[in-house]
């Protein structure tokens, strides 16, 4: 016992330092279990590189099997750990099996990385990358692990043509209104503009709100699972408007924690965004229409 | 209600004093993000549907005076390098929509002034963004905080914000804008619960709607021409298109207030066109006339005439637009319509005080108005208003509007009080006019719209007494108005109305008969003056004679009325026949004075006074030939022999001597019988009563007042002298009111004597008192 906590107190230590993070953009996340973090953000082409630094920690010499260090792109389910994979994973073998007599760093890239899927953190998901350094012993292994983020732009969203949302909805003989999105996608720091055409007003409305919805999508066929967060709530009109009226519609996003939509990435999970348009009568009925909108990243 | 009321608003004003101590606590700090927390707390309370309308004006203006604060501190930061567009953007991240939008006009208020983004870009953005506010009450003061915080920040002429900000043309389009939401909001308040409750709240916040009309009213880019073409327009269509007459009302109300007198003289045709065709039924279109009317009237009569008469015929447009009321089937109100043919009247007075045919056009069209209605129609207010018709035009226009054929139109659709009504008032207006009834035409007319006040007519209603006293004065005083140099005329005017005196029963003739006759009386002293009648109907003995006839009518009921108007009678006889032509008329007419005192007059008061007025009367006459004058005077010095006291009757008998001594008539003689009758009574009773000691001082003093003329007997009056001097110590022994009035009197007499002494008149050397 006595053996082993030595061991343990004396195990090595490894850090990971990313090179031009004084320059780097970087994104924040509300992780689960972290809380919020800050990440910094790679994207197109580029490279990630850095040094590993290798302390002895007062040990003398270190047997080890080798080093390595790997670029791992993870899609987590949290409920369902069975269902996480990595869906990517690169390494690099830093040093050969052999004795350490002293404190060493590695210089590692990673050049061009592929970046398929852009990092997510939400509720019942998370897709993240990391970088691992592995150092094989014989009696187990000391590992660490640094996070960073994937963004990606996606230029083929912001060349698109734009097509507004209308829909028609009403309950006969109560209320009939449409409203219209003037665009059916979004960047992330893009306005959410429309209007509300009222055409009938039998009931009383209290208030009209626009709220924002990310739905989760995870696994597929029968075993698809969906949850539905409401990120946003914002009031649109106060008071019963009569027919005629038309309301404006303007939502910032940029305040909203958002992702960009994400469509069944590796199989595994889709995140979606849908506005939901609320009407609420005085005795606290709700009237909504839902409508899906596309977010996207822009340059 | 009315306490939780009281509640609510003290807990919502603790709120927002609070989070505002907390706001300006933050800015202090510098700390934006938290100041903006808390005025959107602050912010929060306007959300309240709790308050009535008087109560949310109450926290709103709390609340808009911490916004002023917030508003200085954005100028601050713009000032410090804060980018306007990100405040922009980042106060509209704000989840409700009350504090987003409070916020977002304050900030677009500073943004406009930096000029960094044109002032309509930001007005029209933020107008759009107010249209999320759909309750009326939250809406209307959020758009009366729009107004106010954007009013200086218009893209006006010659504004700092002209050019790129805009032109006149947004500055009107964005107030349009706004007026038109808030007056839909506005009208949306009605609800359909709780009618006048509803409308009660609406018309507390009335202010509210009309800023809008405020601002427009203020812009200096507003020329006639703008008006006329570009605001004017669509204030109509805002008024016209809904269908609310409150609204209506309060909104033409507001245009006429707000803009110009000129502009109206140059739009008045529109405007009436509206106000005939246009609005609701129930809009109170009277008033707006009224105002209207007032308003153009003073500023005619503040400016040069000439412009108001010539350049547009103002007359003719509001009567062809009221004419056009009247005719158009319309559900206006019997009484609205006259009410505004009453103040079109009064308008038309101010303006064109001397066409008559103006005046005449609206009767014309009042009369056809009451013609279509049914008699129930004329309720008490219509009533009023018809006598208000029919008197306006007295006050300002000659008595020649009396011979305008629409007025006993008019007048035939009142009841008897309402007739009455106008009667007086015509009198009043008569009188008060102050010019002379010199026409038989006029005259005939005037009879006729007094009959009411002139004979007891079909639909008669019993008055009290002192009104009834009251009108007919006034009738007592029209007669005295009449006059023409033509004294035929002046005659037969005058006849007119003594024909219908006549028709009017003697509770009437009580107040005509004297008015008639003494203004006959003056008619005679005029034909007199002239030389002589020169016609039948104006010869003295014809209206001697009727004067007679008149009094003889009062003399069974108002003896003493006719005792007084014959001794006036004698009095305008001895003026005009100076040649005692009419001796043994006058005489006769002397006798009935005297035997009206005699057998009508009881009480003895009555009868001293009444009697002094006969001696003296009597003693002024000159129409009356000695003998017959002898007996006149005689007569009515044993009446004075007759009266009921001692004292009476020796001052009676002394004061006699008057008629036989004067001007006309030089007769010693009776004057010292006077005296003798006089001491005979006197001495009768001073023996038990020494106070009798003041007649012998009056009988002393009439003494000293014939002293120079008649002879008297030295002892007669050293007698006189002798009792008072006897009685006089106990005559004052009492210090009684007589006693005093004895010693008043004796001091004056011996002041006189004194006098007299001093100044050598021989005939006082003799006297010792």
């Amino acid at each position: 016992m006595a053996v082993l906590l030595n061991l343990v107190q004396g195990a090595p230590i490894i850090d990971i330092y990313l090179d031009g993070l004084d320059t780097r953009k970087t994104a924040r996340f509300n992780d689960k279990q972290q809380g919020l973090i800050r990440l910094p953000v790679y994207s197109d082409d580029d490279d990630i590189s850095g040094v590993v630094d290798l302390r002895m920690n007062k040990n003398k010499k270190i047997d080890h099997l080798g080093i390595r260090i790997e670029l791992i792109g993870r899609i987590e389910i949290l409920n369902d750990q069975k269902q996480s994979s990595d869906f990517m994973s690169m390494g690099r073998e830093l040093d050969a099996q052999g004795i350490l007599m002293e404190d060493k760093t590695y210089k590692f890239t990673f050049n061009k990385f592929e970046k398929q899927y852009e990092s997510y953190y939400g509720k019942e998901v998370k897709l993240r990358y990391y970088l691992r350094v592995t150092m094989n012993r014989n009696y187990g292994q000391v590992k660490k692990e640094i996070e960073f983020a994937v963004q990606i732009v996606d230029k083929e969203q912001e060349n698109q043509p734009q097509t507004s949302l209308k829909l028609e909805v009403g309950i006969e003989d109560c209320l009939h209104l449409d409203f219209e999105y003037f665009k059916s996608r979004y960047h992330l720091r893009d306005v959410v503009t429309g209007k509300v055409n009222f055409y009938l007003v039998k009931i009383n409305i209290k208030y009209m709100e626009l709220a924002v919805i990310r739905k989760e999508q995870i696994g597929q066929g029968n075993n698809q699972q969906t949850d539905n967060e409401t990120l946003v709530k914002y009031e649109l009109m106060d008071g019963c408007p009569q027919k005629g009226e038309v309301v404006p519609i303007r939502l910032f996003l940029s305040g909203i924690n958002m992702s960009p939509t994400l469509k069944n990435v590796s199989g595994k999970f889709s995140v979606k965004y849908i506005l939901n348009l609320i009407l609420v009568d005085d005795e606290d009925r709700r009237y909504f229409k839902q409508q899906e909108i596309t977010i996207y990243r822009k340059k | 209600m009315e306490e939780d009321q009281e509640k609510y608003l003290e807990d919502a004003r603790k709120v927002v004093k609070e989070q505002a101590y907390f706001m300006r606590a933050s800015l202090e700090k510098a700390q934006l993000k938290d100041a903006l927390r808390y005025s959107s707390a602050m912010l929060s309370e306007l959300k309240t549907s709790l308050l009535s309308p008087r109560n949310y004006y109450i926290l709103f203006m709390q609340v808009f005076d911490e916004m002023r604060i917030l508003e200085n501190y954005f100028k601050e930061e713009y000032r410090r390098g804060r980018k306007m567009p990100d405040l922009y953007e980042s106060v509209q991240h704000a989840t409700y929509v009350i504090p987003r939008l409070y916020l977002l006009i304050t900030v677009g208020s500073v943004f406009i002034q930096t000029h960094e983004i044109g002032a309509k870009v930001i007005l029209l953005d933020l107008l759009e963004c107010i249209k999320a506010i759909q309750h009326p009450l939250r809406g209307l003061f959020i758009r009366y905080y729009f107004l106010k915080l954007c009013k200086d920040r218009l893209p006006d002429t010659g504004s700092e914000y002209e050019g790129t900000g805009g032109n006149i043309d947004d500055a009107i389009e964005i107030i349009i804008r706004n007026l038109s939401e808030m007056n839909k909001l506005w009208i949306r308040m009605q609800g359909s619960k709780d009618k006048s409750k509803r409308e009660r709240e609406r018309l507390d916040l009335k202010v509210t709607i009309g800023e809008n009309v405020t601002r427009l009213s203020n812009l200096e880019g507003v020329s006639l021409d703008t008006y006329k073409t570009k605001v004017l327009p669509k204030i109509i269509d805002i008024i016209t298109s809904s269908k609310d007459a409150i609204s209506q009302t309060y909104l033409m109300d507001c245009t006429i207030q707000a803009f110009p007198d000129e502009y109206h003289l140059q739009t008045l045709q529109e405007l009436l066109k509206v106000c005939t065709t246009q609005l609701e039924p129930t809009v109170d279109i009277k008033n707006i006339f009224i105002n209207l009317m007032g308003r153009l009237a003073d500023f005619a009569l503040n400016n040069d005439m000439g412009t108001f008469n010539s350049e547009v015929d103002i007359y003719s447009m509001f009567k062809q637009n009221i004419d056009k009321m009247l005719d158009s089937n319309s559900q206006i109100e019997f009484k609205n319509l006259l009410d505004l043919q009453v103040a079109f009247l009064n308008f038309t007075l101010r303006c064109y005080p001397s066409n008559s045919e103006y005046v005449n056009d609206i009767l014309k069209s009042c009369c056809r108005l009451c013609e279509r209605q049914n008699e129930t129609d004329f309720t008490e207010e219509c009533q009023k208003n018809i006598v208000k018709f029919l008197a306006m035009p007295l006050d300002t226009m000659s008595l020649s509007i009396l011979t305008m054929n629409e007025y006993p139109n008019l007048m035939k659709h009142l009841p008897f009080q309402k007739r009455r009504q106008v009667a007086i008032k015509i009198c009043q207006a008569v009188i008060n006019l102050n010019q002379v009834i010199d026409d038989l035409k006029i005259t005939e007319e005037l009879l006729k719209f007094i009959q009411p006040l002139l004979i007891t007519q079909n639909d008669y209603v019993e008055i009290p007494e002192n009104e009834f006293e009251e009108e007919q004065q006034l009738v007592a005083r029209t007669v005295h108005l009449v006059q023409n140099a033509d004294l035929a005329i002046h005659n037969t005017i005058l006849q007119q109305f003594i024909a219908r005196f006549q028709q009017g029963e003697i509770n009437r003739q009580k107040y005509t008969y004297p008015a008639a006759i003494f203004a006959l009386f003056r008619l005679l002293q005029l034909i007199a003056a002239q030389g002589g009648p020169q016609t039948q109907e104006t010869s003295y003995k014809v209206l001697f004679e009727q004067i007679r006839g008149l009094i003889d009518v009062l003399q069974a009921n108002f003896p003493e009325l006719a005792l007084k108007l014959n001794l006036n009678f004698l009095l305008c006889i001895n003026i005009v026949d100076q040649a005692q032509e009419f001796d043994e008329f006058s005489y006769d007419i002397g006798t009935q004075v005297i035997t009206i005192f005699q057998d009508e007059i009881g009480d003895s008061n009555v009868k001293v006074v009444l009697l002094n007025q006969i001696m003296s009367t009597f003693a002024k006459l000159n129409c009356i030939s000695g003998e017959n004058f002898d007996t006149l005077a005689g007569n009515a010095t044993q009446q004075a022999a007759k009266l009921l006291k001692k004292n009476e009757q020796a001052i009676g008998v002394i004061n006699a001597a008057h008629m036989f001594y004067n001007e006309n008539i030089k007769n010693a003689q009776r004057v010292q019988e006077c005296f003798k009758k006089a001491i005979k009574i006197a001495n009768q009773s001073i023996g038990n009563n020494p106070k009798f000691v003041y007649v012998f001082i009056q009988i002393l003093n009439k003494y000293f007042y014939f002293f120079e003329q008649v002879e008297f007997k030295e002892a007669e009056i050293q007698e006189v002298i002798k009792i008072i001097n006897e009685k006089l110590p106990k005559a004052l022994q009492d210090n009684d009111e007589q006693s005093k009035k004895i010693k008043i009197l004796w001091t004056a007499t011996q002041e006189l004597v004194r006098e007299r002494k001093r100044r050598s008149i021989q005939a006082y050397q003799q006297i010792n008192i």
